[in-house]
């Protein structure tokens, strides 16, 4: 068996980015953590990993060398048409415009989109493909 | 919004394939079976033009519970601590000096392989302890 792995991102405001996260994701805070200077958010679904955000008095000075991809179909197995999931990346990466994150840029290969950079509210690169 | 299925952890390497390795032997991860076609990825990476050859490679959990991890060659090497980190849960569930050993023991394994050990955060009031290590390029991760 695998060994269990979360992943916990450095924060100014954890709050903040804890809010921005569980709506990108569809994650729930966590069950009793109840800590001002971090926050902890799970899957309510229980299958993809808990992320935390501690503050951290430093603020972010180069790109990050560990990202999130966030993923639009539903498993590697089951993938869309190639229209669809240009549809679906698109989609997402407006609604998480609306959330508060920021384009980067589009990759594009032969007229359909590969993934979409994009930033959190706090600057943490992320891709959507 | 839509809930999301699937993420995946995205690493910044110089070498992708070693740091993959390195983190199959850490989380129990495999490599996926080569593309079809291809009896093997060395086989499938010569097929590439010269310029991508090398430049990346990717690590699943063989029992699919786990998110995929990959591994992309880039130019720049890291210059400050990562903002983002993977947590390797070795001691779930584990509390006190029971812990620590369960701790120590698997940052032993782990320093074998090649990752370093930076510092032991020992229990507070808040967490229990914890071993901040860096994996073969320097990415810091925590054992806890």
């Amino acid at each position: 068996m695998a060994t269990c792995w979360t992943l916990a991102g450095d924060a100014t405001d954890p709050q903040r980015l804890a809010a921005f996260w569980k709506s990108a994701l569809g994650y729930v805070d966590e069950d009793g953590y109840d800590f001002p200077d971090g926050a902890s958010l799970v899957d309510p679904d229980g299958k993809l990993p808990a992320i935390s955000f501690l503050r951290v008095p430093e603020g972010k000075t180069a790109k990050n060398r560990l990202h999130i991809d966030i993923r639009v179909a539903e498993s590697e197995q089951v993938q869309p048409d190639a229209d669809q999931l240009d549809e679906l990346i698109r989609a997402k990466a407006a609604d998480l415009v609306a959330a508060g994150a920021t384009i980067v840029s589009e990759g594009t290969y032969e007229g359909h989109v590969m993934g979409i950079v994009m930033k959190d509210p706090e600057g943490n690169e992320f891709c959507v493909a | 919004m839509t809930s999301v299925k699937q993420i995946q952890v995205t690493f910044d390497c110089a070498e992708p394939e070693r740091v993959a390795r390195f983190w199959c032997e850490v989380l129990g991860y495999v490599v996926p079976p080569p593309p079809e076609g291809f009896a093997t990825w060395d086989d499938f990476d010569r097929s590439l033009p010269p310029e991508h050859q090398g430049s990346a490679f990717a690590c699943v959990d063989p029992t699919g519970v786990g998110p995929r991890l990959f591994f992309q060659r880039v130019p720049e090497g890291k210059v400050v601590k990562n903002r983002v980190h993977l947590c390797v849960r070795a001691g779930t569930g584990l509390v006190g000096e029971e812990r620590l050993a369960t701790l120590e023991a698997e940052c032993a394994r782990l320093v074998a392989l090649g990752a370093v050990r930076e510092r032991l955060l020992p229990a507070d009031e808040h967490d229990e302890s914890t071993i901040v290590m860096q994996d073969i390029e320097g990415n810091e991760f925590c054992l806890d």
